[in-house]
């Protein structure tokens, strides 16, 4: 092997060529047809490697071989002019628009542009000025609606969270379906590490600076992906980062952004009942349930003050209240106290320049972003430099540098006790959450106990269990501090040793280390009582390297063709060491900033060290074929090698794909003014992916062995240490997960090019899908890691376009993108479902044969044989025993609809997305409702005939009573905290009854902008080149039968299971503005 | 050029297969460990099934125990379906049952058999046996093994049979006299054969119980723990530290993961043995007299909190954070013996309570107990008569002798999974059982359900899978 390296490094090496000697000096220009100069047209002497490019007035100037050389000047878009140089040495020359060439450009999956017209597949590409006008701090996430059959799920607003990126629907169950992120040639990490449902992590794309994008290439099928075998199962993002051009003077742009976020939606709790049960007001209950707070007497509250006592941490004193009277209520001021308008400031330095063999960009940005949760944070900080010289006629070098760090503080979440709205939406609206913390004085001569935390359970912080956390807590005495440093290094190397081929060697690494510091101070609640402290630093590495070889020729006027090979080396690694420590010999809170390791007792420290690494490695190929200017066929085949297959596995795996434009507009008479361009195409590849690292051996584990519902024994403390199989059991002969996909569409343009139509359905199939296959309990082991199930996705794209009006001053565009997937599991080896990942005890995600990917499952209504519910004697419906599905979180389909005005330096963009006919547990109104808090609870009713409770006490006509009267089927029955507290709440629930409409319609964006250049430019005289100002709102308007919280919410994060909410933090909305300035 | 290209590109495609080789070996874990090591960790397991949730919940259908919040409460009010039951199942067959063959299969490619095999042996009969008492039939020739992909449910009372057999074979193998596990691994009794074979004994009248198979139950108990003479000193109990990660698992489950607010235990419960009438929420129910203060094992199971009454996490509590967990004890030993020998003659059921009463009497299982609050004088056959200190409703005496008996197991095994037996055992035992009443509904839980789990890949469960309030076989 390191042999061939050898050899193909001789090989660049010899190739070194030489330049051709010159004779004459011609200069000349380069314009449009209004006048406009052309920046980077082609001049080539014909028949000779000897050319240049316009600058940036559109100038020239080359030395050719004499009067007779010819010169051909081309540029994309335009038709080529061949002009006979002759006596002339000043020339001036006008370009035409190459209507039959108006089409994209598009950047395919290895990084070479090509005519979208000539691909047999679907892409679509979003510019710079899509990303910059979305004004979204994440890359991710500008994304949104942009394209069709992708889909961007948004976990919460918190600051700096990652995104969950879907092309044409999941293709695998554990392993990542989401694209391969590939910037400038080298495939980077888009990690999610320590996805979970207590934090909203990141995003590893989200280290990119939006601003120096360039272009983003979705390359959305199996065979525009192909050639990336095994990490292309879920397309390809190719990412174009911005470059100085060639002869440019320098240009240095400062741009600021300044965002306000705001939470978007709050959830319904009420505020007409106090904290209590069964009418009564109760200190220190879980529910709601207590008494009208506006019946109360209004006067003072009456304590017990002759014994215990809590003074918190202002020193107010409270005492065990005796009857409630105060009628206050503090809904709002505790909100006030754990919310706030977030928003971000990011500033953007960028410079670039270039003269006739270099040309360089280099930007500085820093991101700086406070949540709507008070005391989140993001912070991102970057720096980048690329440049390009022209080492030779033939070498070309380019390489680029990336560095970034981020710094964010991140607020727990969802299912757990110290997250914040859990805490938050129990807490009874009679309840101040203000003394969070503070010393119990167990009577009046007793000796404060220290630090304890005060909560609506734990109301003068009597018990050292707070049960759940006062948010006041969980924003000031927890916190979860991710520092990220990470550089992004690449070099490609060109050299063209004859005209009619280019090799190409492609170096990079992408590298990062993570550090996160977790902290709870103690007298946090559940198992954090006591302290503890979590800290990790992971390290990761990709180094990927391809060596390409591409040749072109035409054969005659109507056949041409290229060829390319490459070989492909990719490596990973990751190394993660931790320690975590719990129960504090010295009280350390957060406050201290003492992070020591040293501050618990040997038993209760932990450390963890794991190292993993793979290799891939391929050898690959590509050939185009075009005929008649009307047929072009593409073919590429992969061969794949790769460490995690383990050695017994037949080893070179084949991702071959194929794909057929047909441009049938160019049949003779086809063509017209009303038909400008028509194009089918047809593909089929097949792409694949891994299976994970290590799984083809048995392995022992010191195992840990724990209950439901808490209790865990650590093996390792027993005995003399402990080991014993892993429950999760590898097999040797792993294949890839297969995917093969066959895609048929057509692209359309109408009315003069003003009317784009793309239309695309696509089928795909994966086989051999690679998962932890359920096994048996009884059998003595969880899970069994194989190709085991397949599944199948079928869907249409289509994106329309069109320009209604373009004239000197006003341009006005629409275009509509609409989007369907249906997903079938179609084998799962017999057993009846698959638990995904993640989700709630309650409900999960579950792959179920003849079902969609990631169907919420969970207990349900007990029916019949025909479906009819069973009742019980009361009216009320039965739960089933035995769980199923209850619900269907992937939507129907999906669109969006994008519309922008311009008129002269005014423009205006609007987009609306939809989300139709997804479903969603609504689980946090599931526990609100269970405990009284949710505010439809806050009802009451008058019957006008005797109704049975749950519990079967009758409640006679006439009389009033809190809840509500509701017919299942069996008759009116009584709504009441008893059915709640059981199975019509959430803990002993029948969750089906909560499955609601999860579809949403949104403004996603409005976007106006001014460019205010010439007028600066007229009034100051100063030569600026632009000054660009604008206002976006983000996420203005929802519409959705959801309640109380964004229903792109997911209690798995980012994760291909959705579906769930459970006190997931809130989404938000933004007001945004930016102002730009180019000199 | 061309020719270049293509012996590269050759060249690379057959040599790739080298650089991907031998890199999927995971360097974090072993592929194998000596067979003590397994075996610890399946006594770690059996903790867990034997002292934790499945205790809990069996103390909720026993009426011990009252869910108050969240999940729990549902639990109490019978709302359950089968993944609430996955963790039971799942720490049976796979953290104990299958280390425990893991550990055989070790053991003997070690060359070891003898005592580790009893012990194994013993284990396994105790976690299949129990299952066997929660569920009903379940696998037991093809449980723990992977071989077998849809293991098959054997019927209860065949599973009972060989329950029996195993600890017989178990008996033989601890006899053995050879293969006693390295010193420290085995965590129970360090490996020792003869405490094992108590525990074995005790165990078979514990399963003859619950076929009520009194007399054979009599007749094993009769080797069982303290035969030899030392009272408790050979229990089975769960060792407990004080790291993170070795406490007892009561208190892990009230005090450190919050289920406080959840559970407590019941009003029925604590009403029996609190002498504190103005505390003693129903004080009727109090059973102590003139030879009877229930004091010092009230303060030792059971202490006030902010949720009501619950076991007693505090130093010299049931749930203090390092308490041994009652498994399977001399106490249940002799109250087998009180009881089936009841079953046959007054006069020996009689003595053996009075046994029990001697051990408690001088502090029995409590922990540092104060000698004052202690009080069980020897009952003589009197009180057992019409209007005795114990028939106060004129029952005959031999039902009041055993209702006092089955009083006193429910007290004594408080916590433990054998209180759910009793209680569905004796069901149809009207005078002589101890009162609990549902909850809600009309009916006791009479198992646990299915683990969904399982249903979703093992064909074999039986299908529909029995609800919670249909007996098992035994208890017909």
């Amino acid at each position: 092997m390191i042999k061939s390296l050898r050899l193909l490094f001789l090989t660049l090496a010899c190739l070194w060529g030489s330049s051709v000697m010159a004779q004459q000096l011609v200069r000349g220009v380069v314009h449009d047809t209004a006048d406009n100069p052309i920046v980077g047209v082609n001049v080539v002497e014909q028949g000779t490697t000897n050319g240049t490019i316009t600058d940036i007035d559109g100038g020239f100037s080359i030395t050719v071989s004499g009067t007779s050389a010819v010169l051909n000047f081309s540029f994309i878009g335009y038709k080529s002019v061949v002009q006979t140089v002759g006596s002339n040495t000043s020339l001036t020359i006008t370009l035409e628009e190459d209507v039959s060439q108006l089409s994209e450009v598009v950047v395919t999956a290895l990084g070479f542009e090509e005519s979208k017209d000539e691909l047999g597949y679907a892409t679509s590409t979003v510019a710079s000025d899509v990303i910059d006008g979305a004004a979204e701090s994440t890359v991710l996430n500008a994304l949104s609606g942009k394209s069709s059959g992708v889909r961007i799920s948004r976990n919460s607003g918190d600051p700096g969270a990652g995104a969950y990126i879907q092309i044409r629907g999941i293709s695998s169950l554990e392993r990542n379906s989401q694209p391969l992120i590939i910037l400038d040639g080298i495939p980077i990490s888009n990690d999610v590490r320590g996805n979970n449902n207590n934090f909203a992590q990141q995003s590893r794309l989200n280290d990119i600076n939006p601003n120096d994008i360039e272009s983003i290439s979705v390359l959305k099928g199996a065979s525009a992906a192909a050639l990336w075998g095994t990490q292309a199962l879920g397309g390809v993002l190719y990412i174009t980062t911005k470059s100085g051009q060639l002869n440019q003077k320098m240009e240095v742009n400062f741009k600021s952004t300044y965002s306000v976020d705001q939470i978007n939606r709050k959830y319904p709790i009420q505020s007409t009942f106090g904290q209590g049960t069964d009418g009564n007001y109760s200190t220190g209950t879980n529910y709601s349930w207590g008494d009208k707070i506006s019946e109360r007497s209004g006067a003072a509250d009456e304590f017990d003050t002759s014994g215990a006592f809590f003074i918190d941490q202002e020193g107010t004193t409270h005492y065990p209240i005796l009857t409630k009277n105060s009628r206050e209520i503090y809904d709002d001021r505790n909100f006030d106290k754990v919310f706030q308008n977030g928003g971000f400031l990011e500033n953007n330095f960028s410079l670039s320049s270039g003269n006739k063999s270099s040309s360089m960009y280099l930007s500085l940005s820093d991101l700086n972003q406070s949540g709507v949760i008070r005391n989140a944070d993001y912070r991102r900080t970057t720096a980048s430099i690329k440049a390009s010289h022209q080492l030779n006629s033939i070498t070309q070098l380019n390489t680029s540098f990336k560095y970034t760090k981020t710094n964010s503080n991140r607020i727990r979440r969802s299912v757990s006790n110290n997250g914040l709205y859990l805490g938050f939406l129990r807490n009874p609206a009679d309840f101040d959450i203000s003394g969070y913390r503070g010393d119990y004085y167990a009577s009046s001569t007793a000796a404060p106990i220290t630090n304890r935390q005060r909560s609506y359970r734990n109301p003068i912080g009597a018990s050292t269990s707070a049960v759940f956390n006062n948010p006041l807590w969980t924003i000031n005495e927890q916190e979860n501090d991710a520092t990220v440093d990470r550089f992004i290094a690449s070099m490609n190397l060109t050299v063209s040793p004859v005209k009619w081929m280019d090799l190409i060697a492609r170096i990079g690494v992408d590298k990062y280390g993570e550090r996160t510091n977790e902290f709870y101070t103690p007298g946090s609640a559940s198992t954090f009582v006591s302290g503890r402290m979590d800290k990790e630093l992971a390290t990761n590495s990709v180094f990927n390297m391809d060596y390409i070889a591409k040749a072109s020729k035409a054969f005659n006027s109507d056949f041409d063709g290229d060829i390319l090979v490459g070989f492909n080396y990719n490596h990973q690694e990751r190394v993660v060491d931790g320690a975590t420590i719990s129960n504090f010999i010295v009280f350390t809170d957060v406050a201290d900033g003492i992070k020591d390791i040293d501050n618990a007792t040997p038993e209760n420290r932990e450390v963890t060290s794991s190292f993993g690494s793979e290799r891939t490695v391929a050898a690959y190929t590509s050939g185009n074929l075009s005929a008649y200017n009307m047929l072009f066929l593409n073919a590429t085949l992969r061969s794949e090698w790769a460490s995690s297959f383990g050695s017994n596995s037949d080893k070179a795996f084949l991702f071959p794909s194929a794909s057929l434009a047909w441009q049938f507009s160019k049949l003779n008479g086809f063509q017209s003014k009303l038909f400008s361009f028509g194009k089918l195409r047809l593909s089929y590849a097949e792409v694949g992916v891994q299976p994970g690292r290590y799984n083809t051996f048995a392995e022992y584990v010191s195992p840990s062995y724990n209950d439901q519902h808490g209790g865990d024994l650590t093996s390792g403390l027993f005995g003399n240490g402990a080991f014993a199989p892993s429950s999760n059991l590898g097999s040797l002969g792993l294949k890839p997960e297969r995917k093969k996909e066959i895609e048929i569409g057509t692209d359309v343009r109408l009315l003069d090019n003003k009317l784009s139509i793309g239309a695309t359905y696509y089928t795909n199939k994966t086989e051999d899908i690679l998962l932890s296959f359920p096994l048996a309990p009884s059998r003595g082991y969880d899970e069994l890691y194989s190709n085991a199930a397949s599944m199948q996705n079928e869907g249409i794209e289509i994106e329309t376009g069109y320009n209604l009006l373009r004239t000197a001053d006003w341009n006005i565009n629409v275009s509509l993108l609409y989007s369907k997937n249906k997903n079938e599991i179609t084998n799962l080896v017999g057993a009846e479902s698959f638990a995904l990942a993640t989700g709630l005890s309650g409900v999960n995600n579950r792959a179920v044969v003849g079902q969609q990917h990631g169907i919420l499952w969970g207990p349900r209504i007990l029916r019949g044989d025909d479906g009819s519910i069973i009742f019980d004697a009361n009216g009320f419906p039965l739960r089933d025993d035995v769980e199923g599905v209850i619900g269907d979180p992937n939507p129907e389909w999906q669109g969006s609809a994008i519309g922008s005005v311009s008129y002269k330096n005014l423009s205006l963009s609007v987009l609306f997305e939809t989300f139709q006919g997804a479903d969603i547990f609504a689980g946090t109104q599931s526990v609100l409702t269970d405990y009284g808090r949710w505010g439809s609870t806050a009802g009451e009713a008058t019957p006008s005939q005797n109704l049975l409770t749950y519990g079967g006490t009758v409640i006679p006509a006439g009389t009033t009573f809190r809840g509500t009267i509701h017919n299942f089927g069996a008759g009116p029955v009584a709504l009441t905290q008893e059915w709640y507290n059981g199975p019509g709440g959430f803990f002993g629930g029948n969750h089906e009854l909560y499955i609601q409409d999860g579809s949403w319609t949104r403004l996603r964006e409005l976007t106006i902008s001014y460019k205010l250049g010439p007028l600066l430019k007229s009034v100051t005289g100063l030569n600026i080149k632009g000054f660009d100002v604008s206002a976006t709102g983000r996420n203005l308007i929802l519409w959705t039968q959801f309640e109380g919280n964004d229903p792109d919410t997911n209690v798995s994060g980012v994760s291909s299971s959705r579906g769930i909410d459970y006190f997931n933090n809130p989404g938000t909305k933004s007001y945004v503005f930016s102002a730009s300035l180019t000199f | 050029m061309k020719k270049i290209i293509a012996i590269t590109f050759v060249t690379i495609l057959f040599s790739c297969a080298d650089i991907v080789d031998d890199l999927n070996q995971n360097p974090n874990n072993p592929t194998s460990a000596p067979y003590e090591f397994v075996l610890t960790s399946a006594e770690v397991g059996n903790i867990i099934l034997q002292t934790g949730e499945a205790s809990r919940r069996a103390g909720i259908f026993a009426g011990q125990f009252t869910g108050i919040g969240r999940q729990h409460l549902a639990y109490s009010s019978y709302t359950l379906s089968a993944a609430d039951f996955d963790s039971q199942w799942r720490t049976t067959f796979n953290s104990v049952v299958r280390n425990l063959i893991i550990t055989e299969e070790l053991a003997s490619s070690q060359g070891v058999d003898g005592v580790t095999i009893g012990i194994t042996g013993v284990i396994k009969a105790m976690a299949l046996g129990t299952a066997a008492s929660l569920w009903g039939d379940i696998p037991f020739d093809q449980a723990g093994r992977l071989e077998f992909e849809n293991p098959a449910f054997e019927a209860q009372s065949v599973v009972y049979g060989k329950v029996q057999a195993m600890l017989d074979q178990a008996i033989i193998n601890l006899s053995a006299g050879t293969g006693r596990p390295p010193a420290s691994t085995e965590i129970y009794f360090d490996g020792s054969p003869n405490a094992w074979t108590q525990v074995a004994y005790t165990l078979k009248a514990r399963f003859y119980m619950h076929m009520k198979d009194y007399p054979s139950a009599y007749t094993a108990a009769q080797s069982g723990i303290g035969s030899s003479g030392n009272f408790d000193a050979n229990d089975l109990k769960s060792p407990h530290g004080t790291a993170a990660g070795d406490q007892n698992v009561h208190y892990q489950f009230f005090e450190v993961a919050s289920r406080k607010s959840d559970l407590i235990t019941s009003n029925f419960f604590a009403s029996i043995i609190d002498s504190n009438l103005g505390r003693n929420p129903i004080p009727a129910n109090y059973r102590g007299h003139a030879k009877t203060n229930e004091t010092a094992r009230y303060n030792y199971l059971l202490q006030t909190t902010g949720f009501g009454v619950q076991p007693n996490t505090k130093t010299n509590g049931f749930a203090q954070i390092d308490t041994s967990a009652p498994i399977v004890t001399y106490a249940e030993n002799i109250l087998i013996l009180a009881e089936a020998g009841a079953r046959a003659d007054f006069n020996t059921g009689l003595a053996h309570l009075n046994e029990f009463r001697n051990y408690m009497a001088n502090g029995g299982y409590l922990k540092n107990p104060n000698p004052a609050n202690i009080l069980y004088d020897p009952f003589v056959a009197a009180d057992f008569d019409n209007l005795g200190i114990e028939n106060p409703d004129g029952i005959s005496p031999i039902d009041a002798l055993l209702r006092e008996i089955m009083e006193e197991r429910y007290i004594t095994l408080f916590g433990q999974i054998e209180v759910f037996n009793d209680v569905r055992r004796t069901r149809n035992e009207g005078i002589i059982r101890v009162p609990v009443v549902p909850n809600t509904g009309s009916q006791l839980p009479q198992r646990f359900l299915y683990s969904q789990d399982e249903i979703n890949t093992n064909s074999s469960v039986p299908n529909p899978i029995p609800g919670l309030f249909e007996s098992t076989d035994v208890n017909n």
